[in-house]
């Protein structure tokens, strides 16, 4: 007898359907797996037998054949076993056939019959939701699985017990959302601005650059805080759209990353990959292409801690990624999309020893010295960064004086109003912040008044600020206007603007 | 024609290895000039054993052969240097008078003007930011009153120095511890460039002469042999500049100190010789009174820039030395992102420098 059962693969961040089709004759018992799959679908067979037959259950010594359509994917991953072990109950007849709804299966089993999570069910479920009604899946995914709305989810922990509801009248039971976030997020962070004592000049930086995204180098000697800070930069971060918490959970669904109770990730991720990290953990890859951290900072904040140490080849990479916002991936089965916004935080040392320009310490390097350390950063790769600022090390009373420092929520606030002016001034732009303004954008949206135009000029020959330094300083004082509420950036925005150039500056002649 | 000769003899002997300034001395004086040495019977020249060891006479013997001489020849003809011996007019007169004048100057760019008074501004390489503004400072001051500023051409307090009188347009002076073919160190080369140009630069070391360790203690004679007076800006407790002080004293030359924080390592030394007697420097009027030039007072600072409320409040915290962003925000209890900007208006304006770490100075000339 024939049964045929759907379920669906994923391949990148997309997910497709696939049938799974159960024929059984009579014959030598054999058990064949077709339709190109990999090594841990072949697997599949020993896991499902003895599932079927743990769970109380005939495994039918016959020939099965179980054909996977479409059959020229290759396909990959535990996540069709349920439907494979409901084919060959189905085919059996020792469970009805389930025609309304007919939902897709998805799930892994444990010898003794119990479903077990797997990754990737949100993608799977947002590609293939127009085409279907219904899910079955482990009960770990349900949560999960809810965020897609047009879906019923029906989730169970065994295999027995989902036979039972089959077998039964009540039939499936349908999952219900345990919270609503239609509402939007009210993210709660363990770490907050709050601690940070001190460092006025970093924390309006930094607040500068979560309000129109830009990228931001911080500069500062060993111990000044600059991991502190990064840290808390997500925390000021807007508000996160229901939307752009889809498609963060997305790809930590694909990379296996979520847990169990969150369905879906609520506040911006924050990735640190130390500086041994290769180019394909950075930007993703694989045989099966996987996402790499910066996907993983998809619509978050990714720190390189001591950007200098990471291989050159490595900061490289960073660079059409942080142009297109996303990243392809190609290998021979494909290529695979993954989404990579995210806002790039980098913090270094300003000379080799890391005392330059510290009042604790002396700096023992030469000029020379210096000027070779600073130019590992390509000149392309620091054209991403819009922001630069020097965090000193505190004094010791600083940092234990009992000084009221903002909260992240406060200037939260802030930051949401300036992004809420840009979002509507780019309306038509098909863009949503001030980084990703391109040139001649910043020739209509940044225009200032003759005030502006002159201290510019002046600030370019009696600083010295080098060229590349224009666009940026432009950008980021039409962030500080927006910030103020301002519909014009005035002189003195961007004189604010060129505090935050350090890199450009030739302290040394 | 005898004194061309001579001179080559000259550049001969000083180019021996093993021949400083006081055994070129003592040869010239025993065999009569520097001819004397390369004509003297063998037999003379081992009688010198006792004196000056055998090694250096075994050298001087095997060096007198004429293809060296004229090798010396075709490069005393060089376009890119001159040399200047102690016979000739251009040799400096003051340097003529120390103990032990170096023989032969190779030098570039302008000739030594020697009717000039000369000042040797000296400092560590390893400066605060107040001490390079203030070796700008007094550089340009010294020249404009048309003084020739005479330094080492070193990183830190030398390279502002040299900035300074040539920021003026006066006459300045590098004496270096290497070849006059090297740049050393080598991000001065800038300097060096403007240097042959507008000012002059020197040294006693034959082209091709590394920058040894031991050159510069010898190279510090020199600065302050071509100086009536020798300012130190800032000095470690064992740094170069004291030793420059040293034979500044040796030499009967004037030495003057800038006072500096208590707190600083690099400023110890320098408060160590005011301790000692040298002259205390708060004013250029201070030297050049010594100099016999007397200076107009300049009054007030001209009243040209105008400055707002915010520009004016930040610009009194300067008053007291150089800031931190931070320390600035809470002196004058601006907010960060205000006084970010009147800090670029007042850099721009050329009141206030930006050094690295965030740190805020008021300019000298401001």
């Amino acid at each position: 007898m024939l049964a045929k059962v759907k379920s669906a693969g994923i391949f990148g961040v997309e997910g497709y359907m696939i049938d799974v089709e159960v024929d059984i004759s009579n014959g030598l018992p054999v058990f064949d797996i077709v339709g190109l799959p990999d090594l841990s679908i072949r697997e599949s067979k020993e896991r499902v037998r003895a599932a079927i037959k743990n769970s109380g259950f005939e495994f039918p010594i016959k020939r099965i054949t179980v054909n996977m359509a479409p059959a020229d994917t290759k396909k990959e991953g535990p996540a069709f076993d349920l439907a494979i072990a409901i084919g060959i109950l189905t085919a059996t007849g020792q469970i009805p056939v389930m025609t309304k709804p007919d939902p897709v299966f998805l799930g892994e089993l444990s010898l003794d019959g119990t479903l077990k999570p797997i990754s990737g069910v949100l993608p799977m479920l947002l590609s293939i939701r127009e085409e279907n009604e219904a899910v079955v899946l482990p009960y770990e995914n349900a949560e999960e699985a809810s965020n897609v709305s047009e879906v019923a989810v029906y989730p169970y922990k065994t295999l027995a017990e989902l036979v039972e509801c089959f077998r039964g009248k009540a039939g499936l039971t349908e999952y219900q959302k345990t919270c609503s976030h239609d509402a939007g997020f009210k993210p709660s962070f363990t770490d907050d601005f709050f601690d940070v004592k001190g460092q006025d000049a970093a924390k309006r930086a930094l607040e500068v650059a979560a309000a129109g995204g830009h990228n931001i180098i911080l500069m500062g000697p060993p111990g000044s805080g600059k991991t502190m800070l990064a840290k808390r930069l997500p925390t000021i971060l807007p508000d996160l759209a229901y939307n752009e918490a889809l498609e963060i959970t997305k790809v930590y669904s694909v990379a296996g990353m979520l847990k169990e109770k969150e369905g879906i990730i609520g506040s911006r991720p924050f990735m640190s990959p130390h500086h041994t990290i290769s180019s394909s953990a950075l930007v993703g890859g694989g045989r099966i292409p996987a996402p790499g951290q910066i996907s993983l900072a998809h619509h978050g904040v990714l720190f390189l801690d001591e950007l200098l140490e990471f291989k050159k080849d490595v900061l490289e990479v960073l660079r059409q990624p942080l142009e297109d916002g996303e990243i392809t991936i190609s290998r021979a089965q494909g290529s695979a999309l993954f989404p990579c916004k995210f806002m790039l935080v980098a913090s270094l040392n300003p000379c080799p020893c890391g005392f330059l320009g510290d009042s604790g310490h002396e700096c023992t390097c030469t000029p020379n010295q210096i000027r070779r350390y600073l130019a590992r950063i390509s000149g392309p790769l620091l054209d991403r960064f819009d922001i630069h600022i020097e965090v000193p090390s505190l004094s010791f009373q600083k940092i234990s004086g009992d000084e009221k420092a903002e909260s992240s929520s406060d200037i939260r606030e802030r930051v949401n109003r300036a992004r809420e002016i840009q979002v509507n001034r780019y309306k038509k732009d098909g863009i949503y912040y001030n980084s990703q303004l391109k040139p001649r954008q910043i020739r209509t949206f940044c225009k200032t008044d003759e005030l502006g135009n002159t201290l510019l000029e002046r600030a370019f020959v009696s600083m010295r600020l080098s060229a590349r330094a224009y666009d940026r300083i432009l950008k980021v004082s039409r962030t500080i206007a927006d910030l103020e509420g301002s519909d014009n950036v005035e002189a003195g925005h961007i004189a604010e603007a060129i505090q935050y150039r350090s890199l450009d500056r030739q302290y040394w002649r | 024609m005898k004194q061309i000769d001579e001179r080559i003899y000259w550049i001969w002997l000083s180019q021996i290895p093993g021949v400083g300034a006081k055994r070129f001395h003592f040869l010239v004086e025993h065999f009569s000039g520097a001819h004397g040495v390369w004509a003297a019977p063998k037999g003379e020249l081992l009688k010198l054993i006792p004196h000056l060891g055998p090694s250096v006479v075994n050298e001087i013997a095997n060096q007198r052969q004429n293809r060296i001489l004229d090798k010396i020849y075709e490069s005393s003809n060089s376009s890119d240097y001159r040399i200047v011996t102690l016979l000739d007019g251009e040799y400096p007169g003051l340097l003529k008078e120390i103990f032990d004048p170096p023989p032969i100057l190779y030098c570039k760019g302008l000739p030594i003007d020697d009717n000039n008074p000369a000042l040797a501004i000296v400092g560590s390489r390893r400066s605060t930011g107040y001490g390079r503004q203030m070796s700008e400072r007094f550089g340009f001051q010294l020249a404009e009153a048309g003084v020739t500023v005479v330094s080492g051409l070193a990183r830190g307090i030398d390279a502002m120095s040299h900035y300074g009188a040539l920021k003026a347009g006066g006459k300045t002076i590098g004496v270096l511890g290497c070849g006059i073919d090297r740049v050393y160190p080598p991000e001065n080369r800038k300097l060096f460039q403007t240097m042959e140009e507008k000012g002059t630069i020197i040294t006693e070391y034959p082209p091709g002469t590394s920058p040894l360790p031991g050159n510069f203690p010898a190279r510090n004679r020199v600065i302050s042999g071509m100086a009536d007076g020798v300012l130190v800006i800032e000095a470690g407790l064992r740094s170069g500049a004291l030793i420059t002080v040293d034979f500044a004293l040796e030499q009967g030359r004037d030495v003057y100190a800038l006072p500096g924080n208590i707190n600083v390592p690099q400023t110890v030394g320098t408060n160590k010789i005011l301790k000692e007697g040298a002259k205390l420097i708060t004013d250029i009027r201070d030297i050049l009174e010594d100099l016999g030039i007397s200076l107009a007072d300049p009054g007030e600072a001209p009243g040209s820039v105008q400055l707002d409320f915010f520009e004016s409040q930040v610009y009194n915290a300067l008053q007291e030395g150089e800031r931190h962003l931070e320390e600035l925000a809470r002196d004058t209890k601006m907010e960060i992102h205000k006084l970010n900007a009147v800090l670029t208006m007042l850099e721009v304006k050329g009141i206030v420098k930006q050094m690295p770490g965030k740190i805020f100075i008021k300019s000298w000339d401001a």
